[in-house]
């Protein structure tokens, strides 16, 4: 049988990841975007506290035919910040892949799809970008299960408390 | 493209090792497959592939708007963790 579909080796806690400035190398092109393989993590605003960041890519990269894109950045953030109930669990071939000794060597970042007011935004909680906190080396998931099945979405609302708890 | 009838047990080989098995079909048209694949090469639902683009891509384009207001999303972060740092303690 498949060999995604082996039980998950690692659970990763999903703690608040204060962003810090990397180098990403992903093992294969982050999916719609080809070329794209090297990122920088820039931590926006002050470093000590900062919940997002920049994820501009430093190749050229192409969306599709012969036409390279002028840029492309994400904005990113960790779960853990939003979403303190938030779980994932690697295969086999991913912890291989990242060469992850243990779960402490994993790094969870997600993809925001910024909206306005800031609160609208929504994040991409079923493909996250995991990396190996000391190579850099990245991939992001394709589940084997659908959204449904995976009990996150790909435009996983921002939490509705924390309009009320950022106004307190 | 090629198409190949086959029938529940029967198997297709694609290159040198990747080995498709048919096994079931249901009375609705549900199609169960069996795929043995080296670990390196990638299998995914098509669907859910294209899910994933598709966002990334709307998520670029929507970032590359707002994170040229870099002082409101850092502002956003920074009351934020203040907020779980006050529910901490």
């Amino acid at each position: 049988m498949n060999q995604r579909e082996k039980v998950s080796l690692m659970s990763i806690a999903t703690a608040p990841f204060t962003m810090t400035a990397a180098n990403l190398t992903f093992i294969r092109e982050v999916p719609g975007f080809r070329g794209a393989q090297h990122f920088v993590v820039e931590p926006l605003g002050d470093d000590s506290i900062s919940m997002f960041a920049r994820l501009p890519c430093t190749d050229t990269v192409y969306l599709s035919g012969d036409q390279a894109l002028e840029s492309l950045s994400f904005l990113v953030m960790s779960p853990g910040a939003l979403w303190s109930d938030y779980e994932l669990h690697l295969d086999e071939t991913t912890v291989e892949e990242l060469d992850l000794r243990d779960a402490e060597d994993a790094v969870l970042l997600v993809i925001v799809h910024p909206r306005e007011p800031v609160t609208a935004s929504t994040a991409n909680l079923y493909s996250p970008i995991v990396f190996h906190r000391g190579t850099g080396v990245a991939t992001q998931l394709v589940p084997a299960a659908n959204e449904q099945e995976f009990g996150w979405s790909v435009s996983t609302p921002f939490p509705s408390s924390e309009t009320s708890e950022l106004s307190c | 493209m090629l198409t190949l009838t086959r029938e529940v047990g029967e198997q297709i080989v694609i290159g040198d090792d990747v080995v498709i098995t048919v096994i079931s079909v249901s009375p609705g048209g549900r199609v169960r497959l069996g795929i043995e694949a080296p670990k390196q090469v990638r299998i995914d639902r098509k669907e859910v592939l294209d899910r994933i683009r598709q966002e990334n891509v709307d998520s670029a384009n929507a970032a590359s708007g707002a994170t040229a207001d870099v002082a409101a999303w850092a502002s956003y972060g920074a009351r934020r963790a203040n907020a779980r740092a006050k529910s901490d303690e």
